[in-house]
């Protein structure tokens, strides 16, 4: 039989093994890294504290959790982003309900991003980095590059779709599931 | 404009200040009605966490580790270095304990789960960086598992078992870092200074580099109080004696409350009293001499490294943390210096908690071939 300690442990440990699917449920609702990335604490005080044996499947219960931290974060700024259609938010829990189901073969798919991101030219590499690590939107980065924001957002668009196919002609190439 | 396309763009358009639009929206409500459309939306915002994930990991990533490899050999010195203090006997989470926190979520639990305010209230203090082996955090009547990139707050407190060590950084760059068989309060507002705080170590060994404080900032064990400025130093208490060690800066050591018995530390000095006999002396630290280590594992994101040697096995942080660190979500990068798992290196240490490398050269082969 486990101890206190070793199941404290084991939860700690399923919890961060799902890390990715639960951030990216919190950044597709927020669209705002440091805001999920407070949430998705938030959720771990929550689940730690609660008994393990009331929990059927923890990545749902996450997700319902994160969606109330996620509209009472939406009041506390008095917004607006998505005016929550219900509809829709059912929608997107639907959509990862689903991929509950799915091996994704995460690990191998970050480790070739990882390779495919450092393939990459400096200046797609710099504007990634403004866009995602310093959150600068395309108004901000329009009057710093002096491009127009649609032409922004259509190189950006272009880096991700070549950064997509570039994991996925790696895992291809390695006989990896995509 | 295939779905595939559909889905970058809507997901470029969620990171903009106003988010999706009531076109987009419906635009993303249509999509998510079929199938394909969900699984595309699911995968598009995998790519896109993860993108983020080591777009941030990657910012964060030490350039100073890179030369060191590049270093040339030195001839080996002896170890002179004084052994780390022995710590008390491992902290046990006995049943008993197991229990009586199991009850305390129990009565807890209703409000931190069914009552809304989703903020205790207290002021984020900084994130932890690093953790090792079991440590908890305690915030009201929560006790979790600590691991890296949570943010602590005002209250929090930590608690390290025999093996556990956890390195963190306030928000003001400071950093702390916390050895085994720890109890260390993060910060409270100070009950003596307005305006200042408190932060609380009521046992166990801390090393902390602060930067410059506007306000009073003061370490209190049970026998000490540190006031300090904008320093290093490391603060080392147990039951039997509790001590002080400085290498920067200047700290004020409160040895006695009522008798204003006060010591002003420069650095290379250290402070140490006994507690079973109240006798507190003045002393200088021994230099820093050559260790000889062998690394056992690297992180990136921490600047840390695990080396074992014949002081056992330890987490070492480089000097000068990069002020760019700010969170930890990647754990183990073994790839990110050109230091090896089972590399041998010649190290300069600092600190009792998670000494700090101030200089390191590694071990040539041929130099090993010759001892």
């Amino acid at each position: 039989m486990q101890s206190t300690l070793e199941q404290q442990q084991q939860r700690t440990s399923e919890f961060l093994a799902q890390r990715h699917r639960l951030m990216a449920y919190l950044i597709g609702l927020l669209g705002d890294a440091h805001a999920a990335e407070d949430i998705f604490q938030e959720i771990w005080m929550r689940l730690a504290a609660h008994q393990a044996d009331d929990i059927q499947n923890t990545n749902a219960w996450c997700r319902a959790v994160g969606k109330n931290l996620v509209l009472h974060h939406w009041r506390e700024k008095g917004r607006q982003k998505i005016s929550v259609d219900s509809e829709l938010l059912e929608r997107i829990d639907q959509a990862f309900d689903e991929d509950d189901d799915r091996d994704r073969g995460h690990r191998n798919r970050k480790d070739a991003l990882g390779e495919c991101v450092k393939d990459l030219p400096d200046h797609s590499q710099s504007l990634l980095d403004q866009k995602y690590t310093q959150g600068l939107s395309f108004a901000e980065l329009s009057k710093s590059t002096g491009k127009s924001e649609n032409a922004l957002m259509m190189t950006l668009s272009r880096i991700r779709k070549k950064l997509q196919e570039c994991i996925e002609r790696r895992l291809q190439q390695e006989g990896l599931a995509l | 404009m295939n779905q595939r396309e559909l889905c970058r763009e809507l997901c470029l358009k969620l990171h903009e200040p106003d988010g999706l639009n009531a076109e987009a929206q419906t635009q993303l409500n249509e999509l998510l009605a079929t199938s394909e459309g969900r699984e595309l939306w699911v995968r598009e915002l995998s790519f896109q966490a993860d993108l983020i994930d080591l777009l941030q990991t990657k910012k964060a990533m030490p350039e100073n580790f890179a030369a060191v490899a590049q270093a040339e050999p030195i001839k080996p010195t002896p170890l002179v270095r004084a052994p780390v203090p022995t710590m008390p006997k491992a902290l046990r989470f006995s049943s008993f304990l197991a229990l009586a926190a199991l009850l305390m979520v129990a009565l807890f639990m209703s409000y931190y789960i069914n009552g809304i305010p989703t903020k205790t209230g207290h002021t984020t203090l900084g994130q932890i960086v690093s953790v090792n082996g079991v440590v908890h955090l305690n915030r009201g009547p929560l006790n979790v598992d600590l691991f890296a990139g949570m943010m602590f707050k005002e209250g929090d407190k930590l608690i390290t078992g025999q093996n556990g060590s956890a390195l963190f950084k306030y928000d003001d760059g400071s950093i702390i870092a916390i050895g085994a068989n720890s109890d260390f309060a993060f910060a409270t507002q100070s009950q003596q200074k307005r305006d200042g705080w408190d932060i609380g170590l009521s046992k166990g060994v801390l090393d902390a580099d602060i930067r410059p404080q506007t306000k009073a900032l003061r370490f209190k064990t049970s026998a000490l109080g540190v006031e300090v400025l904008g320093t290093q130093f490391s603060i080392h208490a147990n039951v039997a004696n509790q001590s002080v060690e400085l290498y920067e800066g200047k700290v004020r050591v409160h040895a006695n409350e009522k008798t204003n018995d006060l010591h002003l530390l420069t650095p290379g000095q250290g402070f140490g009293k006994d507690l079973s006999n109240q006798q507190s002396e003045l002393f200088t630290l021994p230099k820093s001499d050559w260790e000889e280590v062998t690394v056992e594992s690297t992180d990136a994101k921490s600047q840390t490294l695990v080396v074992s040697s014949e002081l056992g096995t330890r987490t070492l942080r480089w000097a000068k943390a990069s002020p760019q660190l700010t969170s930890t979500k990647e754990v183990l990068n073994l790839d990110f210096v050109n230091f090896k798992v089972g590399q041998k290196l010649k190290l300069k240490l600092q600190g009792l908690a998670c000494p700090q490398i101030l200089e390191v050269v590694p071990i040539h082969s041929s130099l090993e071939s010759t001892k």
